[in-house]
């Protein structure tokens, strides 16, 4: 098994795949080739003891970063494509709990100037036993 | 030794031909432009893209403007923006394409 924010990670690019299928990736050491497309990425993850068991709650920011092409309306592209996104992360439930906390919005500035980058920034919560960091136990 | 050769001589051994469709209207006109298509990637975004551009002679469509569709081959481009180069001889349209 692995670590278990990288299942949190995997849980919601599974979300996205199911509606960007093969545009999904949670590798950040590759660039993109084919827009439009997602990476979905571990941020911070801040970790407290619970009062329960002796577990401890993780709190992971998740990056979810969208980037299309347009050369005419590069923000109506993004805004739809990261509301496809959220729709999606959160039918039937939100997934994991996600909770999102963020947008952040980026452009090309150069060049063809067609390139539009969208970030949702959210948050997982979810606990793990100190010895099994590969078993998540969900707290949503 | 001076350089002699002509601008429309120098574009024309290495160019291919374009047409221009200017946003404002107006009939399309044909021409010659040297074209580039270096690939990179792009600042902040880790996408990679081409970067379309179109090098000409100054005197060929003193007109055109960011906006303006170029046809080369089989594609069509937007103009992003028009910029003289070095003694303004030449100048470069920076491109996007549109399909």
């Amino acid at each position: 098994m692995a670590l278990a924010a990288a299942q949190v990670i995997d849980a919601v690019a599974a979300r996205l795949l199911a509606v960007f299928p093969g545009a999904v990736f949670t590798d950040r050491a590759w660039p993109i080739v084919t827009l439009p497309a997602w990476r979905v990425l571990a941020g911070d993850e801040s970790i407290a003891p619970m009062t329960v068991h002796g577990l401890q709650q993780h709190d992971l920011e998740v990056e979810l970063i969208g980037v299309v092409r347009a050369v005419d309306a590069v923000d109506d592209a993004m805004h739809a494509l990261a509301s496809q996104a959220l729709t999606a992360l959160n039918t039937p439930s939100p997934v994991l709990g996600f909770t999102l906390t963020g947008i952040g919005r980026a452009l090309q500035g150069e060049a063809e100037a067609a390139h539009g980058q969208i970030t949702l920034r959210g948050l997982v919560s979810f606990a793990t036993a100190p010895a099994a960091p590969d078993t998540l136990i969900t707290i949503s | 030794m001076a350089f002699t050769e002509l601008m429309v001589v120098f574009v024309g051994d290495f160019g291919v031909a374009a047409t221009r469709t200017p946003a404002a209207g107006g009939s399309a006109q044909d021409g010659t432009v040297i074209f580039d298509q270096p690939g990179s990637v792009v600042d902040g975004m880790d996408v990679i893209a081409t970067e379309p551009l179109a090098l000409m002679a100054s005197t060929q469509w003193p007109t055109l403007a960011a906006g303006d569709l170029l046809t080369i081959g089989a594609h069509g481009y937007r103009v992003r923006q028009v910029l003289p180069l070095d003694d303004g001889a030449t100048k470069r349209a920076v491109l996007a394409q549109v399909s």
